[in-house]
């Protein structure tokens, strides 16, 4: 029989029983909700500010109707260009909340791609002011116009204020005008359109996006990575334990053994993860509530072939610490030092997405543990020059190759050790010329 | 299959320490030893599981290939099943795994499962099963592939009465076929009973091998056994000639150096005593034969 045979039937067998086993099923439902939730409330924390507005008597009414033509008006200025819709409805600002006008708030253009901040705005009428103090007081309503005050519970958001600042001095001046004897179009032109904002970098915010993607995606790859890495680990142990191992090793070597449970266990993990990222963007196209950055696909396609390549490495090195530990409760101490190895690559990552061209994202990129995790994000955030991307894809490999063969030979001479926690360098002696 | 002159040592602790025995085709043979005599060392070098410091390996003549060992079926100290796989799916994969395709390796193992009276339990997974049938599990994973080799570490402990004769009748099934079957146990009356052969070992050497009754009839020392009216035994304390008398169910067993007249002055000594009921020369037990060559 061939060795290729052996790790065949290894891997089915691995995929068998991994693949319809409790935990997987438990594992898969758990990660999926969490998956779906996250997608919701990505796209609940996209909606802009809601306000509810209440007016008494005729002026605050006629201001609060230019409020809302505000409010939902900028979509004129959609339309123009600007991808930071802002609608600084507030041409001639006073100093102090001009700021707060130009970080655009109004403008809420309905077209934008990339996920523009939209006001919501509903204004009503409010019998007095008792009543609209009552309404206020119960949380119905945001701030109530009366006369020329605006009410409020407790204090006023900057956002709502420079809104209905802006409203009010419209209203004044085009009741202004009108006195003056101006026409109705001469009135109209001193509410001119909002200004339109032209994007000097338009791809930037794409880039901040498919970093943010990358970076749920990174942890994603980090979970698989350590799972299946610890299931590797785990499921030497277990043969081990039950001495299945010695039956195991008396038909076929200790290679194409350890070969098939990584590629089983690999196999499952890209399919739990090929089904993550799948569910996770299909929600997110279907419901609409996470605009996707144009080189989704290419992120996605890139977290897929670093598990494939990161999974070697970790899986190799999980399966020395489960060929050095004789009983599950022993996998703990063995298997630490590669969680905090793990633990590392994460937070390089993390680091890397703050600071794509980093010196920790740098130097990380060549730590063969830690680039599987930082190099999609670095090039999500296009931050990644081809030399490096080459480099880190070579060294990965390089290791890769080492790493099977360490692991092979620890496996051989962990196998028939069932005795307490053996040392690598002893397992690497007791496998001799194997 | 030949094992000579094996060698093996642990750091310090030598394992083996030139070790020869030989197992023939149509045979049980047994093995037997102290714990820590060097059985199970012997038995995974013998697999292909240990390297041997020395010596070698011998199957038909040739250092076993790797396609030799999987026609060899094995059976480990306890357990050796996945906890959690379903029964008929492990006894299956061990067949693929010596090479049978994989209907007939379900078919086998669905048929193996139900010869040992595991036929309602073939879905269940081995940790859900008692010991006792966990150990059948574990011999039709042995015998799947009809091995022509059949090595089995300790398989009749923990079995009661009917579980020892069901696994004494399939090895013998196994022979009959054509097998050649070599276990280890330390149950010295079961070997005597269900064995051809048997090797001893003591301290990583053999001590004494070859078939059994030759063995007893060779290598034990004369021994009579003598029962008094009333059970005396005071009388054999100071019996001349006589190296050690012991008393067992009444009786005395006498040991002694030879045959040459000293077994009629035991019977004159005892005369002298009361009135002799049974006067009996003793071929020894295995386990008298193994208290002896263990000792020394």
């Amino acid at each position: 029989m061939k060795a290729g045979t052996v790790v065949r039937l290894v891997a089915r067998r691995e995929v068998r029983e991994r693949g319809r086993s409790r935990e997987m099923a438990v594992s898969t439902v758990i990660s999926l909700v969490v998956i779906a939730v996250l997608v919701l409330v990505a796209g609940a924390g996209d909606d802009g500010p809601s306000y509810d507005v209440g007016t008494v008597g005729e002026r605050p009414a006629a201001v609060a109707a230019t409020l809302a033509e505000l409010a939902g008006a900028g979509a004129g200025a959609g339309d123009t260009v600007g991808s930071d819709g802002t609608a600084g409805a507030d041409g001639a600002g006073e100093a102090d909340d001009g700021d707060d006008a130009a970080d655009g708030t109004a403008g809420s253009d309905g077209e934008a791609d990339d996920g523009d901040e939209r006001v919501e705005l509903a204004v009503e009428r409010v019998a007095d002011r008792a009543e609209a103090e009552r309404r206020l007081a119960d949380g119905d309503l945001d701030a109530v116009l009366v006369d020329d005050e605006i009410l409020v519970e407790d204090d006023l958001d900057r956002e709502l204020e420079s809104l209905i600042q802006a409203a009010h001095r419209e209203v004044a001046i085009a009741a202004a005008l009108a006195d003056a004897g101006a026409t109705p179009d001469q009135v109209a032109a001193a509410s001119p359109r909002p200004l339109a904002t032209r994007a000097l970098d338009p791809g930037a915010d794409a880039d901040d996006d498919r970093v943010g993607l990358a970076t749920i995606g990174t942890f994603l790859l980090f979970t698989q990575l350590f799972g299946f890495g610890y299931w590797v680990a785990s499921g030497i142990v277990e043969e081990k334990a039950s001495r299945v191992i010695e039956v195991l090793l008396a038909k076929a070597g200790p290679r194409p053994l350890l070969a098939g449970k990584i590629l089983g266990l690999g196999l499952v993990g890209l399919a739990q993860l090929v089904l993550f990222v799948g569910v996770g963007l299909g929600l997110a196209a279907a419901l609409g509530t996470v605009e996707l950055p144009p080189g989704t696909l290419r992120v996605a396609v890139e977290l897929i072939a670093w598990f494939l390549v990161g999974f070697v490495v970790y899986a190799c090195v999980f399966a020395m610490g489960g060929a050095i530990a004789s009983r599950v409760e022993e996998l703990q101490g063995t298997t630490g030092p590669i969680t905090l190895v793990a633990m590392g690559g994460f937070f390089a990552a993390l680091a890397a997405g703050n600071d794509p061209e980093g010196v920790v994202a740098q130097v990380a990129t060549f730590v063969p543990v830690a680039a599987p995790m930082v190099l999609p994000i670095r090039s999500a955030a296009g931050a990644l020059p081809a030399w490096q991307a080459v480099g880190a894809v070579a060294l990965v490999l390089a290791t890769a190759g080492l790493v099977v063969r360490l692991a092979a030979r620890v496996y051989a001479g962990g196998a028939l050790f069932t005795r307490g926690q053996l040392p690598v360098r002893d397992a690497l002696a007791r496998a001799g010329d194997g | 299959m030949e094992l000579t002159d094996l060698r093996k040592r642990f750091g310090d602790v030598t394992a083996l320490d030139g070790l020869s025995m030989r197992v023939e085709p149509g045979r049980v043979h047994g093995f037997v030893g102290r714990n820590g005599a060097g059985k199970t060392t012997t038995m995974r070098i013998a697999l292909g599981l240990l390297e041997p410091d020395g010596g070698s390996v011998r199957w038909r003549g040739a250092p076993p290939t790797a396609d030799d060992r999987r026609r060899f079926g094995y059976m480990p100290e306890e357990r050796g099943l996945y906890p959690k796989m379903r029964v008929a799916d492990q006894v299956a994969y061990f067949g693929e795994l010596s090479g049978l395709p994989p209907a007939e390796a379900r078919d086998r193992a669905r048929r193996h499962l139900t010869d040992l009276g595991l036929g309602e339990r073939l879905a269940d997974r081995a940790e859900e099963l008692s010991l006792g049938n966990q150990q059948r599990v574990q011999l039709a994973a042995a015998l799947v592939q009809q091995p022509d080799l059949m090595v089995l570490d300790e398989p009749f402990s923990g079995l009661d009465p009917v579980g020892v004769d069901v696994l004494a009748g399939v090895l013998r099934a196994e022979v009959t076929r054509g097998a050649a079957v070599v276990f280890s146990s330390h149950q010295l009356d079961l070997v005597e009973r269900i064995c051809d052969e048997v090797t001893i070992v003591d301290r990583g050497r053999v001590v004494a091998a070859g078939p059994i009754g030759t063995l007893r009839a060779e290598r034990a020392r004369p021994l009579v056994r003598v029962e008094l009216e009333g059970g005396w035994s005071q009388w054999a304390a100071d019996l001349p000639g006589a190296r050690a008398a012991r008393t067992e169910n009444g009786a005395v067993l006498v040991e002694l150096d030879s045959w040459d007249g000293e077994d009629q002055a035991v019977l004159d000594a005892a005369r002298a005593t009361g009135r002799v009921l049974r006067f009996e020369r003793v071929v020894p037990s295995l386990a008298d034969l193994f208290r002896e060559v263990v000792q020394g």
